[in-house]
């Protein structure tokens, strides 16, 4: 590429701004000697140089200082390092929240049982029934401790009715056997 | 250049140490910059401040784990480009739920030049074309072109703050300029400038 008959092209020019070094070395030192070219390749910088001025230049500039952040992260890292301090409105609010559940717990009417533990506690106090009606008939026949049947002699268990009858007959029985 | 940067290196080493007037100094520093950054991508000057505010936060709380400073400038970009990226996902999950036009601020007069009616127009018939030609740009050549040619990045510095290699970001660059340079509203609004 002689520097006098040829320029680079549009796809040089821009790898030239992009990064000069990855042009090949004939271009490269085109590049170097060429004022047309040159000229061209400023010529882009400068447009795009003039970009970043015009946004710099039209962007506002923030309202606080950097004195001001600076302090201001301060705080907000301190109020953040607050540690146990920091975290009293969670706990006040775990604590409300475990005592209502607690509480609605506590009022709250029992939970109804299903069909099958409703049978099963029935028979439970039909059988506790059963038993104490049992006990009851045996308070009947002998409300008395087993320490006073001893005592008395009544404690012999064969004086069924059948030898009282004997000992004692019935008048019934008096007149069935004239 | 060099210079600066080992300034800068020199008082993130200083900062991480907790030394307040370093980190005074790199909000000094970046201040400005990080706040145009933000605001030329989300054109909202009250939502850049506060996302500024914000990245200043994450920086300082992420600082300690930055393993090389001289790549701080590039950290921080990084930093302000993902909280960018939060702030557009949270717009459009409260847009989905708020139906209602937020009004957006980049049409009102928020420049320390405002009270000056040409340039006013000027300032607004620029940003119009900006973002007319970036709007048209697929996502990666859009960061690019931004952080090259409006943010003053270099192409290490991109390619880091954007996890890339530096052939991609060449690439996107290169796509980029090319679309640039068919744009005639916004190339004769520059040459208009530059003469």
């Amino acid at each position: 590429m002689k520097s006098n008959n040829f320029h680079i092209d549009e796809d040089q020019l821009i790898i030239a701004v992009v990064d000069q070094d990855d042009l090949p070395v004939a271009v490269q030192s085109h590049l170097s000697e060429c004022p047309e070219c040159l000229e061209k390749k400023r010529q882009l910088e400068q447009e795009l140089e003039t970009l970043g001025h015009m946004a710099r230049e039209f962007a506002p500039l923030p309202r606080a200082k950097a004195g001001h952040i600076m302090s201001r992260i301060r705080a907000a890292v301190q109020g953040k390092n607050k540690g146990f301090r920091s975290w009293h409105p969670v706990f006040a609010t775990c604590f409300v929240v475990l005592f209502l559940i607690v509480g609605m717990w506590m009022t709250s009417p029992p939970i109804k049982d299903s069909s099958e533990q409703i049978t099963a506690r029935l028979i439970n106090e039909m059988e506790e029934d059963q038993y104490f009606i049992l006990e009851i008939k045996a308070l009947e026949e002998n409300a008395l401790p087993e320490i006073y049947p001893y005592i008395s002699g009544e404690s012999y268990n064969c004086y069924d009715d059948e030898f009282i009858n004997y000992v004692v007959p019935m008048e019934e029985t008096l007149n069935n056997s004239v | 250049m060099a210079a600066c940067a080992n300034k800068i290196a020199a008082l993130v080493e200083k900062a991480k140490a907790n030394d307040k007037d370093s980190q005074e100094q790199l909000v000094d520093i970046f201040y400005q910059d990080i706040f145009r950054m933000v605001y030329y991508r989300i054109n909202s000057r009250m939502d850049a401040e506060d996302l500024t505010q914000e990245i200043f936060m994450q920086m300082f709380k992420s600082l300690p784990g930055l393993k090389e400073p001289a790549r701080f400038r590039s950290w921080l970009f990084m930093i302000a480009l993902n909280r960018v990226r939060d702030f557009y996902r949270k717009k459009s999950v409260m847009a989905f739920f708020d139906k209602t036009k937020q009004p957006e601020d980049a049409d009102l007069p928020d420049t320390e030049d405002s009270d000056n009616p040409v340039s006013y127009v000027m300032r607004k018939e620029f940003w119009k074309q900006f973002h007319a030609f970036t709007d048209t740009l697929p996502k990666g050549e859009r960061e690019v072109f931004t952080l090259r040619f409006v943010d003053h990045l270099g192409i290490r510095e991109i390619a880091e703050t954007l996890k890339k290699n530096d052939s991609t970001v060449k690439t996107h660059l290169y796509r980029a300029l090319k679309k640039f340079r068919q744009t005639p509203e916004l190339h004769s609004l520059l040459e208009g400038e530059a003469l």
